[in-house]
């Protein structure tokens, strides 16, 4: 019989090895000094080793708690919603019996309702989330999560890596270029780009647009960009009735990003809905639709084309893929995975 | 989850955890806030096998931080960076033990999956738990696990034999 080979000596050791095989090596062990010399080598570099190993403890620290499952959705201000029903049904009960006893006053009552809904400030003055800039129905539709007693803005507190995650989102916006009047979706993605072109680059984007878009990201302000949360029901409005989802995977955060012009249409928000894969990478996928997507879609988009794909992997291990589907989504799957895995995944995406 | 809650899987798994990643990062602030992201990822995505989903995880979520860190030009401080005044009475002490230091240096040298199984195995995984964490073939992990502790015991006494000849 050959000699064991290392591997088979460290099963031993380890306890690894089935019956049979436990056995055959036990009796080769038994009529081969040079196996049981390295066998007690490879003994010996285990207990050293694990000695070393578990030298290195942890400093004992009051363990932070586990942490707790956030409550979905708007259940989060399930007392605030009480507290708006009474304070609405006051509302409605004060008006009606205003409009009840003073009939000739009627229109007046309603006027005056309009002025109390009616900013106080100027909204200019107002705090930026405070502003409604949108008050077409669109945008009301759009803002309806705000309209069922809800607060504006959903900004739970996430746990720190996914704030600096997050903080990392809200960083530059584009100073956006009149030649590349769409990035859309991609934009946030690359809010922090490596410092040189991507190491790699398979498809047709342009280097020099791109370098044209990294230097007006890097030069735009800070706090421009940031993602809320949000609802896969309210990212299906946003999205004009459907969304896009990966097949296979769940998704772990949905978030609706800056709205960004597709040119010839109004500012459309990127809806972004992050997964985490079987070995838990994240993966981000960024997706945005116009109403009238055909006709859009029918002149170039910077510089995608519908049928184009695009995957670009920069050095640092993060790769992109961008295209636009079929039914006139601007689409990119952002992640620290190879390009072709990623480019794999884009047709689970429907 | 499947038969687990997230209470039951951090008191099972946060200390184990914790340790490994701070064996493997050096950083005892940086294992923690590793370990916290986690067990948020499991309560985000709960896992049906979880310690090696949660060893997993971690593991990637080393790489990941040390991709940031070199992208945004923040070095790891896992050795070199180590204050000689530490902050605190119970860190400090530990911080300047020598031997945790050249242990320190000695896991540094290792390769990433080499270190990896020999972490793994320290927390007491099997073979194939250790497979079913790393993705290697649970045939190479006896090969991978003799070279890894090998090279770690070569590597600490190098360490130990140049502080010899710098003393």
């Amino acid at each position: 019989m050959s000699h064991l080979d290392e591997g088979t000596l460290t099963a031993l050791f380890d306890g690894e090895l089935g019956a049979p095989e436990r056995e055959q090596a036990e009796q080769h062990l038994a009529g081969c000094g040079e196996c049981r010399r390295l066998y007690t080598e490879i003994r010996g570099f285990a207990d050293e080793a694990g000695q070393l190993v578990d030298s290195l403890q942890p400093a004992e620290r009051k363990a932070s708690p586990a942490p707790r499952p956030a409550r979905p959705g708007w259940e989060r201000y399930r007392p605030l919603a009480w507290a708006a029903t009474l304070i609405l049904a006051a509302g409605l009960g004060w008006s009606a019996s205003t409009l009840r006893f003073n009939q000739g006053e009627a229109s007046d009552a309603v006027d005056g309702l309009a002025e109390q809904r009616a900013p106080a400030t100027p909204t200019s003055a107002l705090p930026e989330e405070s502003r409604d800039e949108s008050p077409s129905p669109e945008a009301r539709e759009r803002a309806g999560a705000r309209q069922d007693g809800a607060p504006r803005r959903q900004v739970t507190q996430p746990p720190a890596p996914i704030a600096a995650d997050m903080a990392k989102a809200a960083a530059p916006a584009p100073a956006r270029n009149e030649a590349e009047p769409a990035a859309n979706a991609v934009g946030r993605v690359e809010s922090s780009p490596p410092p040189n072109p991507p190491a790699a680059l398979v498809g047709t984007e342009p280097l020099q647009a791109r370098g044209a878009e990294v230097s007006a990201l890097r030069e735009a302000p800070q706090g421009a960009y940031r993602y809320r949360e949000t609802s896969l029901e309210q990212a299906v409005r946003v999205l004009g009735g459907s969304v896009k989802l990966i097949d296979g995977l769940n998704p772990i955060r949905v978030q609706a990003g800056p709205s960004q012009p597709v040119p010839g249409g109004p500012a459309l928000e990127v809806i972004r809905i992050t997964y985490l894969d079987p070995p838990g990478r994240e993966l981000w996928l960024d997706q945005q639709r116009h109403p009238a997507a055909a006709e859009v879609d029918a002149a170039p988009v910077a510089d995608l084309l519908a049928g184009d794909t695009t995957v670009t992997s920069a050095g640092d291990g993060q790769s992109r893929v961008r295209w636009i589907s079929a039914d006139g989504f601007r689409l990119t799957l952002t992640g620290y995975l190879p390009g072709d895995s990623l480019r794999s995944l884009v047709r689970r995406v429907h | 989850m499947t038969g687990h809650s997230i209470e039951e899987l951090f008191a099972q798994y946060h200390a184990p955890l914790l340790r490994m990643l701070y064996r493997r990062t050096g950083d005892q602030d940086r294992a923690e806030d590793l370990a916290a992201e986690v067990f948020s990822r499991a309560l985000q995505a709960p896992p049906d096998n979880p310690r090696p989903w949660l060893f997993a995880v971690a593991l990637n979520l080393v790489r990941d931080d040390g991709r940031r860190a070199v992208r945004q030009g923040r070095r790891l401080q896992l050795l070199k960076g180590e204050s000689p005044v530490s902050a605190g009475g119970a860190d400090e002490d530990y911080e300047r033990n020598e031997k945790t230091r050249f242990v320190k240096a000695a896991l540094s040298e290792l390769r990433e999956i080499d270190r990896e199984v020999l972490l793994l195995k320290a927390e007491g995984f099997d073979y194939d738990e250790i497979a079913a964490t790393t993705g290697l073939a649970k045939g190479a992990i006896g090969t991978t696990l003799c070279r890894a502790r090998k090279r770690l015991v070569e590597a600490y006494r190098a360490q130990e034999k140049d502080k010899h000849v710098a003393s």
